[in-house]
């Protein structure tokens, strides 16, 4: 068992058992949804693909791709990223490229 | 609070042209330089960021082939390179910033609050007095010390509290609306005695040992119900002496002498036309919009209404702003028939009395007679009132004994 490893799973453990919030310790994106038109990503590492139609944001655990139409940055900051705009869909990407599970 | 701040450093709109602009923001991203508003356009995207970043992303937009091409240019930088030539007026936008930065130092407003016997005034003079005032620096004010004072110098100022909100120094003060009787003293022993002079009509003893009776005269200083309660045993020798606080409802009567004139003619101002002008004070500097109208041989007073500006909710500046009215009157000459007189003189008892017994003072009796005369009229006469008096004092072993 590698280091990271071994360091994620204590980390979900202490989370499970202590209740705690999983962003916090395990660094995962953290993700604010207002309606359809404002979502603030948070713990994110960098932009992968930007266009008014999709946008995929690279995270510690996987990618995060959102779609929808004329969307647009409004803050891209150190820790959060705002984006504005019609979001239709919200999914997260695994680390091998195909897309997962809708996160919404 | 973002938008000025981006506004006083200055901000460029760019637009990203090349291969991965991605490759250029996440670039941006990790060396830390705020970016916003990014949007995409078929050719280029464009984005807003900082002009001190701006300044920097040379070697980031050479390393991933991005060309960046400033579009717009917003902010104080660019304005005032813009309005170089306007000298006076960047000056003047300097000086103001940097006399506001300098008063705001200072404390320009001192204001009382929950003051009710005491008026506003009376407070502000005292406060002057403890070497508070316009103009001194927040630094050298003493809010602790303060508080001290007003305690020390009011004793029926229950609690007080000076903050300093802005360039505003507020007094906070809570007085005693009970009255003197409920103070944190009122359960030690005391003496109940008289605070006027006149005959007892009534008294009431609810503890102590009452010294008048009904129909005594007392004299202000008078004990009327001692705070010593003697215990006699059944030889009437003195068994104990307690010391209690004296308590009781001691009515007394009293004969006043009132009398008032009125003039049955003299001269009154009647008001026939004002002038309202608005003016500004700074320091010894005062400014008036219009001047005052020409007065000849008129007579007239002034009214003025000042207000002091405020930014904000609590940052007073030492400009002071309001409005003058110039009232000018003619004096007319009344005379009164015997009917107006007499309605007058009237009016003017019943107003007295009332005012009497606003103040706790019953009308046993009223002799007051109205005598017209050439020139005025007089109302005088005797007034038989009924006080209810009693004052606390400490237990004084002398007088009892």
């Amino acid at each position: 068992m590698n280091l990271e490893r071994w360091e994620r799973r204590s980390a979900e453990y202490v989370s499970d058992h202590l209740d705690l919030p999983e962003d916090a310790l395990l660094q995962t994106m953290s993700i604010h949804l207002i309606g359809s038109r404002m979502m603030i990503v948070e713990n994110f590492r960098n932009l992968l693909e930007y266009t008014d139609l999709l946008i995929r944001v690279q995270g510690k655990e996987g990618r995060l791709r959102i779609e929808g139409r004329c969307l647009c940055i409004r803050e891209y900051h150190q820790e959060t990223i705002r984006i504005t705009g019609y979001i239709r869909q919200i999914s997260f990407e695994q680390r091998h490229g195909s897309a997962g599970k809708d996160g919404t | 609070m973002n938008f000025w701040y981006r506004y006083i450093s200055g901000y460029v709109r760019v637009s990203l042209e090349g291969i991965a602009p991605e490759r250029f923001l996440n670039l941006c991203h990790n060396k830390g330089y705020a970016i916003w508003d990014l949007r995409y356009g078929r050719e280029k995207n464009t984005c807003c960021m900082l002009l001190q970043d701006f300044l920097q992303i040379r070697p980031l937009a050479r390393k991933t082939g991005t060309k960046v091409r400033v579009l717009h240019r917003y902010g104080a930088p660019f304005a005032m390179r813009r309005h170089r030539k306007r000298k006076g007026a960047i000056l003047g936008i300097t000086l103001f910033f940097v006399l506001l930065y300098l008063m705001s130092d200072h404390i320009w407003a001192i204001d009382v609050e929950g003051n009710h016997r005491y008026t506003e005034d009376t407070l502000l003079q005292f406060v002057a007095s403890t070497g508070i005032s316009h103009g001194m620096k927040r630094d050298a004010v003493s809010c602790e010390e303060l508080e001290k004072a007003i305690r020390n110098q009011y004793e029926d100022i229950t609690w007080v509290s000076a903050r300093i909100d802005g360039t505003r120094l507020v007094v906070q003060i809570k007085e005693n609306d009970t009255g003197v009787s409920v103070t944190a003293k009122e359960t030690e022993p005391a003496d109940l005695v008289a605070d006027f002079d006149g005959r007892v009509r009534s008294i009431v003893t609810r503890a102590g040992t009452p010294m008048v009776h009904v129909g005594d005269q007392v004299q202000k200083g008078d004990v009327l119900i001692s705070g010593l309660l003697t215990i006699y045993d059944d030889g009437g020798g003195v068994a104990a002496t307690h010391e209690v606080r004296a308590d009781g409802d001691i009515v007394v009567e009293y004969r006043t002498h009132y009398e008032r004139q009125i003039l049955r003619s003299g001269s009154r101002r009647v008001y026939d036309r004002e002038a309202k002008r608005w003016f500004a004070m700074f320091g010894g500097w005062r400014i008036q919009l219009l001047p005052f109208l020409p007065v000849g041989e008129r007579e007239f007073d002034r009214v003025e209404e000042t207000g002091q500006l405020c930014l904000l909710d609590n940052f007073y500046l030492p400009v002071y702003y309001g409005t003058v009215r110039q009232r000018f009157y003619r004096k007319e000459s009344f005379f009164y028939t015997d009917e107006q007189l007499q309605a007058l003189a009237e009016y003017q008892i019943y107003a007295d009395l009332s005012q009497l017994e606003n103040l706790g003072v019953e009308i046993i009796q009223n002799n007051v007679t109205i005598t017209l005369r050439e020139n005025d009229c007089i109302c005088q006469g005797e007034l038989v009132l009924w006080k209810s008096i009693g004052t606390y004092r400490q237990i004084s072993v002398e007088e009892h004994t």
